[in-house]
């Protein structure tokens, strides 16, 4: 087992786009380090150039203690599972796992107790002997698992192993790794782009967004203190609403507007982003977790609570999604475009942007559903808003 | 609607018309009208292939129990006749022969060529220029080998190639073909020349040469000395082409206008065998092998001078013309297996190469291991597509092998033509041997079709 440690790592190709850029990361000796990003932010290759499949242009990648950029994949000592899974076709499912051990010349009798052994822990004993295409998705996934346990080896990277899978299938698996990880204490680089994933599975996560890392956390303080839009409006599903608003001071009380509403801002906030004092009387950018909204009763003083039309409900049973028209302009920067991720929802966000509008998500407990077309009370709690600069997306801490 | 399939029960059982009858309504046609619409589709197809595949095969084996002019019945004659000639005993090793070597060959290399097109730069200039051979006809390809195992290295690319390795390993001599003048100089078995006589310091010797053509005595060639210095210690001499031109000359002496022969290396061998000392001569022939005492020493020209350069293997020769012949075959079809190979590597994910080197895997054990245990059925199909192609081998034969070497060289194929349409006209035991070639090819074409089914 072993640290990795990429020092100013840079992936560039020969055209001179950079795929990854001065990457400073650290995953420590038996981590479990998520890193995650939008489609085409360099996670995978970053994963790559670790695994030696990737030359690195720039820099420095160490595992444990030896700099690594000029050996082959062969000399590095990592398991690699793919999301492929890239099982071997024409070998059994023991040959499979059984195949780094038999090059590296482990005796037999050891090739086959290991290759027992990790065919217990995940349960494909009865299988050992059937070819991959005898197997079930989930099952394949399994032995791609066993193939990089057998080996020990000193790190584990994970390419999007369970994005093959159906989604029952993916919850179970995604317990199983997790669990296997903490008992085997082997280190883990793991490459997602599903945000449960990021949130569930490791000990930190690493944000990527085109070949720059943004931030590296625990993935609550990821939630809960984002350093900037980006990671913000990535990191949650729902994703954070985030809006345009000004901080103005009235009456004393400091007050954030967004559009026709404005909501009390509670000391607790302004303590979480200090500088935003100083930005009082500009335009910020202004993020809202769903789950911070509520339906107030009529404790909740008027200045905290304001009426909206609700455009579309969505009730999951254990929660409801209400989606609300505001009138405040949505922000349209780089950073939120790529958090999105998506042409056609980009497209709706610079549209709803001209009008000067958007849809706010909220998330309720179930209960009597407003119904679309209606206005109901919404309330916000106001210590959970977050503030970042318009124009440099930083938060403003 | 049941009483009408009822009245005509043995059409509905009809094959391709049977799923019908679960749908079937009232507006349906009946069967007996499908039945008769697929025949009338079929029929075309049918009458081609009766005409042109049945019917010769048919007729072929019915000829083949008949005698040369076909009037006669002669039972098996004919089958017996072929397994005991011994040029179809000959043709049919050879078949043997290329069919073990020539496709295995030809697929090695297309995997060889595959691999490496996959990581060359201009790796469709090379793909392009391995193929096109497939473009040029067998004939053709024939006449283009023919040239090129010429015998001589002066037009024959193989031999000049060969002659080319051969030279630097064995220099030719300046004067290829020289013989001794007179009595003076004997030829040694080494392709030297040796005095009978013995000399002791002092002496004089002529050693005269001939046959030598003018082209090859250098430009820098005197006139060669009748008489040179002489020294006590030293034998003298000169090493001259005892011809004079325009006739005249006295052989054994040095006539003037002779010229002398430079570069030869004289050796003056003592009683006892051994190389006391040796000299070479100069511009004008003239040697002195300095330093000598004692005596008598017989005197040797040593053979470097005078080797001959390399003359050319005889390619089509008895010994080579198979091996040859395949050559020119794996010259046309490398490119068809690289082809086909590529597209079967194109189909092996890279993913699983890559999970190999991570799994430690050197390249050559991920090729080994893995690429081409995944490309084994591929491999396989252009094994056994080539096999077939080589059972078949008639028009390189023919036209490669020169006649006096075409009973060595002689395949199936070949034979049933010669047998067929040569001097002999035998078209019975030409028949015979027809389906002979057919028995071969039936299990590799059979293996093929079932892959073909198999993979639908």
């Amino acid at each position: 087992m072993a640290k990795l440690e990429f020092d100013g790592v840079t992936k560039r190709y020969p055209d001179g786009t950079e795929a990854v850029r001065d990457l400073d990361l650290d995953v420590r000796d038996g981590e479990f380090l998520i890193l995650v990003g939008p489609s085409g932010c360099g996670k995978s290759t970053a994963l790559r150039m670790v695994a030696g499949l990737e030359d690195i242009s720039d820099g420095t990648m160490r595992i444990g203690d030896r700099v690594v950029n000029d050996l082959s994949p062969k000399q590095r000592d990592i398991a690699m599972v793919f999301q492929s899974y890239a099982l071997y076709p024409h070998m059994s499912v023991a040959d499979n796992m059984g195949f780094a051990l038999k090059l590296a010349k482990v005796p037999k009798d050891e090739i086959r107790r290991r290759v027992r052994e990790a065919a217990d822990i995940l349960g494909l004993t009865e299988y050992l002997e059937r070819k991959p295409k005898a197997l079930s998705g989930g099952q394949r996934q399994r032995v791609a698992m066993g193939r990089a346990i057998v080996r020990e080896p000193a790190a584990f990277l994970m390419d999007e192993p369970l994005s093959n899978l159906d989604a029952k299938l993916r919850v179970q698996m995604r317990a199983e790794i997790a669990q296997l990880q903490s008992r085997l204490g082997v280190t883990t680089l793991y490459v997602t782009h599903d945000q449960i994933e990021a949130m569930t599975m490791g000990d930190r996560v690493a944000v990527l967004k085109r070949g720059v890392l943004q931030q590296v956390a625990p993935p609550q303080e990821l939630y809960d203190n984002p350093v900037n839009l980006f990671v913000a409006g990535f990191i949650g599903s729902p994703a954070m609403n985030i809006a345009q608003g000004s901080l103005e001071r009235d009456d004393g009380r400091i007050v954030v507007r967004l559009g026709p509403v404005s909501l009390e801002v509670p000391d607790a906030a302004m303590d979480r982003y200090p500088t935003a004092r100083g930005a009082i009387g500009r335009t910020v950018a202004v993020g809202m977790r769903p789950e911070h909204f509520f339906r107030p009763d009529g404790a909740v003083p008027e200045h905290q609570r304001f009426r909206a039309r609700v455009s579309l409900v969505e009730a999951l049973g254990s929660e409801i999604l209400v989606h609300f028209d505001v009138d405040a302009a949505p922000v349209v920067s780089q950073d939120m475009r790529e958090a999105v991720d998506n042409d056609d929802a980009i497209a709706a966000l610079e549209s709803s942007a001209r009008r000067g509008t958007q849809q706010f998500t909220a998330r309720f407990d179930p209960g009597t559903p407003p119904r679309p077309g209606e206005d109901i009370d919404i309330a916000f709690r106001g210590e959970y808003l977050n503030f970042f600069d318009l124009e440099s997306g930083h938060a403003l801490r | 609607m049941a009483e009408t399939s009822v009245g005509r029960p043995a059409v509905a059982t009809a094959g391709p018309a049977a799923p019908a009858e679960a749908t079937a309504g009232p507006r349906r046609p009946r069967f007996g009208r499908d039945a008769l619409v697929t025949v009338g589709f079929l029929l075309p197809a049918l009458l081609l292939l009766g005409a042109v595949v049945v019917y010769p095969i048919v007729f072929t084996v019915v000829r083949s129990l008949y005698d040369a002019n076909g009037d006669t019945f002669v039972g098996l004659a004919n089958y017996q006749e072929m397994f005991t000639s011994p040029r179809t005993l000959q043709a049919l090793q050879n078949n043997v022969i290329w069919v073990v070597f020539a496709p295995s060959i030809v697929t090695a290399l297309g995997l060889i060529f595959a691999v490496l097109s996959e990581r060359v730069r201009w790796s469709t200039a090379f793909k392009v220029t391995v193929f096109m051979p497939m473009a040029i006809s067998f004939l053709a390809s024939g006449v283009i080998f023919r040239l090129v195992f010429e015998d001589t290295p002066e037009r024959g690319l193989a031999n000049a190639a060969v002659s080319l390795v051969s030279d630097v390993f064995r220099e030719p001599g300046r004067y290829p073909g020289a013989q001794p003048s007179g009595d003076a100089l004997t030829a040694t078995p080494d392709g030297g020349f040796a005095t009978e006589a013995t000399f002791q310091p002092g002496d004089t010797a002529a050693l005269g040469l001939v046959r030598i053509p003018a082209a090859l005595v250098p430009d820098d060639a005197q006139e060669a000395v009748a008489a040179p210095p002489t020294a006590a210690d030293a034998i003298t001499g000169t090493v001259w082409l005892d011809f004079t031109r325009g006739g005249g000359g006295q052989a054994g002496a040095v006539d003037p206008s002779e010229q002398g022969l430079p570069g030869v290396t004289v050796e003056a061998v003592g009683p006892d065998g051994t190389v006391a000392a040796s000299a070479t001569s100069g511009a004008d022939g003239a040697f002195a092998v300095e330093g000598m005492s004692g005596g008598p020493y017989a005197l040797r020209l040593t053979p470097g001078a005078f080797r001959e350069p390399f003359g050319g293997v005889t390619w089509l020769g008895p010994a080579l013309v198979t091996p040859a012949i395949i050559t020119a075959f794996v010259w046309m079809w490398a490119g068809f297996a690289m082809v086909v190979i590529g597209a079967g590597l194109a189909s092996i994910p890279r993913e699983v190469l890559e999970a190999a080197r991570v799994d430690g895997a050197s390249e050559w054990q991920v090729f080994r291991r893995i690429t081409v245990p995944l490309l084994a059925p591929v491999l396989l199909v252009v094994l056994v597509t080539l096999m077939i192609n080589v059972l078949k081998i008639f028009d390189l034969v023919l036209v490669l092998a020169p006649g006096s070497v075409q009973d060595t060289a002689n395949v199936v194929a070949l034979e049933m033509y010669r047998v067929s349409f040569g001097g002999a006209r035998d078209q019975g035991l030409g028949s015979a041997l027809a389906i002979l070639l057919f028995l071969l090819v039936l299990p590799a074409m059979a293996f093929n079709i079932k892959r073909f089914l198999a993979e639908q």
